[in-house]
């Protein structure tokens, strides 16, 4: 059984269709990339999964684990085990990196955390990130650069350890140290060996170094392409057109 | 008594322009100020003493004629209910980073009213940490305050008000401010406590560059009722105000809040901008904004902005991608506007004192 | 650059002579009542126009509201509003015509001036006009008849076959108790339109009624009632001006409109009164399930303006978007804006003005939004925007909301200040000069409202806001 699975998936928004009967499977551990040109329904497809009020399910199924989960709301999808990377994550004044996370983690838990472990595991993940040590007292994403909102949204990856993360276009914007870094965190949540990832981007840049499974081109909302890592290389060399 | 006047009046049927109080108060003394240390460089006094360590202040004119923003009336009563008036004095130049606590702790029963004056005199800075509490969280009781603040030339002062009365006071904070020529006033309030608040602002930014910051954060329950007049007079002419106004209403609490930038003629180049934040969370709370800008000259900016209601639909969805309820989500979102309000007073003690708080508000 | 030497660039006053011709008129050919108000002056309006016996009542008991009622605390002062100067009712000695060539001549050649039957034949499904008290003109396509459309003056609907249908909305929503100036329009109101589109019709071309006050020292109270029924689309354009006197007018119209269930009415308004002009008006619309209501609003004229066309989203999913542009010069205090109340579920509106002051006009965006216990997930926004021409003007904004359903999303914005610099500079830094670039900003300003206008008045709009900018002054 895969851990999600995706049937015949239609997804509009504003009562205009996006995706149509979008099909995929993704296992344990396995690393998807989901490519496309702009506009493809990319980042639809991450919202529909999440569960975003705005991405309306017109037809076809989300089974999680094996749980039907098309109507649940966002916190039980992230409760299941599932997470998402924002495009433009949203500012949260009054409230540290660090105090986030931990309360997120409690919520999804609904167990205390250790103080003294729950830092000394923050830090180590904010090294990987390559993140100053002062950000965990910083409000979150309040004031951070486009870089900076994107490493949060990793290390919260990185804290959360959900089963199946979804990384919306997290390359965005991003310059080449920026992508490393991000890269590095990625592989990091890679070694976990049941973590399973769906990484939208439509650039090859963040995919250098990372391992990847499978390969998916998604044009005009729908999948018209399915392979492996060498998928990448070829639309690195030749773009969409082929399929567009 | 009629309070918080709007000077531009509109529609009586919205019942914006005014509040009147028509409980009659009667005060019996009890609670008084407690000013826990006394920072070097500042004086303390009483209007009335004659020997409070060599205060060569003789005519403090100039600062009784500062404005209050609760008006005529609320000026009458203090005047007949605190007959001495605490003087929290910086001399010239003295800059004074420890700030001066004056803690009000008012109990059930108790029932005062106090008159503070602050005077910074030319190139000064001090901070006043007023804060007023009770020991138990269902105190009964009245507390009323009158604060009048002087800025001098290039001084600044941060005055801190923290409401942490108990469930049934009733509380009037009345603030008059003037500041001159590149003189900056902070005030950062927390109001959580008592039953029935009202608060009001005046401040007059007389000089040149004379700037003001407010922020304010509230948090209503129960029955709670908030109300509140801010009026930000620009005088001078580059001056600068910013007011930041941010909370949450739950359960059947009420809140009115008025704000009014006044440009007034002269002002060249001053710059007024206002913010309100509210959280509704419950069915019954009934929210009244009311933000204004007077404008009479050309050469200046004013901005309101305001955003009323739930949770926004974005941040929600953020919100629960990590694993938050949307219960969860509006009680983290409404101690994250209450703590950045928080973390801005910049004094231990305080701080505890509103966490512990808060933490009991949301048991 | 120093202030001596920094160039002065000025915009112009609108250019309102083009409204101030008169024709010339003999007093015989004109009915009019003394000055004043007295139950015996109402009793003369009602008998001269043949009311029903309802109607008499009902002036007589407005005028008792009117005396008991107190002007507002608030607001511009209107003290130079004498009640026994004004004329309350002054009617042509002509009859209501079909066609413009029974209209006489002066009369006549007034709206030509006006551009009003050009504009009939070109743009319009059906025309009134009013001139001073009463219509004399009215007159609606076949086509639009055909389809069961009534548009006529309000009289002939009073004692006609829809007496019935006026006297069970006749001001029903702005009762005479609802302020002052209600309580007079309800004493002595004269003339002005009543529209009714039956289910499902959709008119696709505007009606339009003109207001033209030509009287010194008159008042008009023109009535205006539509009802849009269910299904139906009705866009309404009212305009007004008058030439300027000496002595003060008085303008206290009454603009009443139920909107059906799924309906739709578009109502616009350019009001030009001359700057002697106290326009005191009141409109007020009311949403049925599904309809939506759209206001378009630019006030340039009269001496004092209240204005504040109120909406009450009463049915579910209604909507309201109120677009309103205000241009106060020398001599005018505009006191304008817009209520909006929301009752049922669903409910969203938007109001969006801009006003400018210049020349030592004054202009107040006034406004409340009212958010009620049972209007679950309503939507509201309202943003103002006021631009200073210069240092003697005066522009204040005093928005009200009135929230209390915490499943409300409401967003409010409001902006003061002048022409940016950033701006004029980045215009002249691509060769544009400095009066351009300012009169670009300035018309870019009221853009959004101009937009929202059917063309012709749009461009008189642009006339109205003739900018001539010159540099002057070294």
């Amino acid at each position: 059984m895969s851990l999600l699975e995706i049937r015949e998936l239609s997804v509009s928004v504003d009562g205009s269709p996006i995706l149509k009967n979008i099909n995929l499977n993704i296992g344990k551990g396995e690393t998807h990339v989901l490519m496309g040109p702009n506009g493809a329904g990319k980042s639809t497809l991450g919202n529909a999964l999440m569960g975003n009020p705005a991405y309306e399910i017109t037809s076809g199924s989300i089974y999680f684990n094996g749980l039907d989960i098309k109507g649940e709301s966002a916190d039980k999808r992230a409760k299941a085990g599932m997470f998402m990377s924002f495009q433009n994550p949203l500012e949260v004044p009054g409230i540290s990196v660090s105090s986030f996370i931990r309360n997120a983690i409690m919520q999804q838990t609904g167990e205390k955390i250790k103080f003294s472990e729950y830092r000394k595991e923050l830090a180590a993940n904010m090294e990987i990130l390559n993140y100053d040590a002062s950000y965990k007292d910083r409000d979150l994403n309040v004031g951070f650069s486009g870089g900076e909102k994107k490493k949060a949204e990793i290390l919260q990856l990185l804290m959360l350890k959900p089963k199946f993360a979804i990384l919306d276009e997290t390359d965005s914007g991003l310059d080449v140290d920026a992508v490393r870094t991000v890269s590095a965190g990625i592989e990091e949540y890679q070694k976990n060996e049941d973590g399973a990832l769906l990484i939208i981007t439509h650039s090859t840049k963040i995919l250098e170094s990372l391992h990847v499974d499978f390969t998916h081109v998604l044009v005009k909302g729908e999948i018209v392409a399915d392979g492996d890592a060498s998928l990448v290389s070829e639309i690195n060399e030749n773009g969409f057109e082929k399929y567009i | 008594m009629r309070l918080n006047r709007l000077h531009s009046l509109t529609w009586n049927a919205l019942k914006l322009n005014e509040v009147v109080l028509e409980d009659k108060i009667t005060l019996n003394g009890s609670g008084k100020a407690m000013v826990e240390k006394i920072p070097a460089g500042v004086i303390i006094g009483n209007e009335s003493c004659s020997d409070c360590g060599g205060c060569d202040l003789k005519d403090t004119t100039a600062l009784k004629s500062i404005k209050c923003g609760m008006g005529e009336e609320a000026d009458a009563f203090f005047a007949k209910a605190s007959k001495d008036v605490l003087m929290v004095h910086a001399r010239p130049g003295r800059k004074v980073s420890e700030p001066v606590n004056i803690r009000y702790l008012m109990e059930n029963g108790d029932s005062n009213a106090d008159r503070v004056e602050i005077l910074a005199e030319e190139g000064s800075s001090i901070t006043v940490i007023m804060d007023y509490s009770s020991s138990k969280r269902e105190a009964a009781g009245f507390f009323g305050v009158q604060t009048r603040v002087k800025v001098g030339a290039h001084a600044s002062v941060h005055l801190v008000k923290v409401n942490l009365l108990g469930s049934g006071f009733m509380c009037l904070d009345d603030i008059g401010v003037a500041v001159e020529s590149e003189g900056y006033f902070d005030i950062t309030q927390m109001c959580l406590g008592g039953k029935r608040n009202i608060i009001g602002v005046a401040a007059d930014l007389t000089g040149y560059k004379a700037g003001f910051n407010g922020d304010m954060g509230y948090l209503c329950m129960g029955s709670q009722d908030l109300d509140m007049n801010y009026h930000i007079s620009h005088h001078g002419r580059k001056s600068g105000s910013e007011l930041n106004v941010k909370g949450a209403l739950r359960d059947n609490a009420r809140k009115n809040f008025r704000g009014t930038i006044d440009l007034i003629h002269g002002a060249k180049g001053a710059v007024g901008d206002e913010l309100e934040d509210v959280l509704l969370l419950s069915e019954g709370v009934i929210n009244k904004t009311l933000p204004v800008i007077l404008c009479d000259e050309d050469d200046v900016e004013g901005t309101h902005g305001a955003s009323i209601g739930r949770l926004s639909s974005d941040m929600l969805f953020y919100m629960q991608t990590r694993g938050f309820s949307k219960h969860e989500a509006e009680l983290i979102m409404t101690k994250a506007k209450l703590n950045s309000v928080r973390n801005l007073i910049g004094d231990e003690q305080t701080h505890g004192r509103i966490q512990y708080y808060l933490e009991e508000a949301f048991k | 650059m120093s202030d001596t030497a920094r160039e002065r660039t000025e915009v112009e006053d609108i250019d309102r002579s083009f409204y101030d011709f008169r024709y010339e008129e003999t007093e015989d050919r004109f009915y009019k009542v003394k000055e004043g108000l007295t139950p015996d002056i109402v009793r003369e309006i009602s008998k001269e126009k043949h009311d029903p016996d309802w109607m008499l009542d009902f002036r007589l008991k407005s005028l008792d509201i009117y005396n008991e009622l107190k002007v507002p605390e608030w607001g511009p002062d209107i003290s130079g509003l004498n009640m026994d100067d004004i004329v309350t009712y002054v009617k042509p000695r002509t009859g209501m015509q079909a066609t413009w060539d029974e209209v006489p001549d002066d009369i006549k050649n007034t709206f030509e001036r006006l551009g009003i039957p050009e504009a009939e034949r070109t743009s319009l499904a059906g025309v009134g006009a009013q001139y001073d008290s009463e219509l004399v003109y009215h007159n609606v396509r076949e086509e639009v008849l055909a389809q069961g459309v009534v548009y006529t003056d309000m009289e002939s609907a009073l004692t006609g076959e829809y007496e019935e249908m006026v006297r069970e909305h006749f001001m029903k929503l702005v009762p005479p108790t609802d302020h002052k100036f209600a309580a007079l329009h309800g004493a002595v109101w004269s003339g002005g339109s009543f529209v009714y589109v039956p289910p499902g019709v959709k008119v696709e071309i505007p009606l339009q009624s003109y207001f033209r006050l030509n009287a010194a020292g008159a008042g008009q109270f023109e009535h205006t009632l539509i009802i849009v029924s269910e299904g139906a689309d009705l866009h309404f354009i009212e305009g007004c001006s008058a030439p300027k006197y000496n002595v003060a007018n008085l303008h206290a119209g009454c603009v009443e409109l139920f909107v059906g269930r799924n309906a739709k009415l578009k109502y616009s308004t350019i009001e030009n009164w001359s700057k002697n002009m106290y326009n005191l008006n009141t409109k007020r619309a009311i949403c049925d399930d599904g309809a939506t209501m759209e206001w378009v609003s630019g006030s340039f004229g009269s001496h004092i303006s209240y204005l504040y066309p109120m909406t009450i989203l009463k049915g579910n999913d209604s909507h309201c978007e109120f677009t309103g542009i205000t241009f106060a010069g020398a001599g005018q205090n505009l006191d304008t804006g817009a209520k909006i109340v929301q009752i049922g579920e669903r409910t969203s509106s938007f109001i969006n003005t801009k006003s400018i002051s210049k020349s030592g006009g004054e202009s107040t965006f006034r406004s409340a939004l009212t958010i009620r216990e049972k209007a679950k997930e309503a939507k509201a926004s309202v943003s103002c925007a006021s631009l200073m021409l210069d240092d003697i003007s005066r522009s204040d904004t005093i928005p009200a909301m009135d929230i209390r359903t915490n499943e409300a999303d409401v967003g409010h914005e409001a902006k003061i200040g002048r022409i940016s610099d950033d701006a004029v500079f980045y215009l002249m830094s691509r060769g544009i000069s400095e009066e351009d670039a300012k009169a670009m900003i300035v018309s870019g300003f009221a853009d959004n409202v101009s937009k929202e206008l059917p063309l012709e008045y749009a461009v008189e709009m642009n006339n109205l806001i003739q900018l001539e900018m010159k540099g002057a002054i070294g």
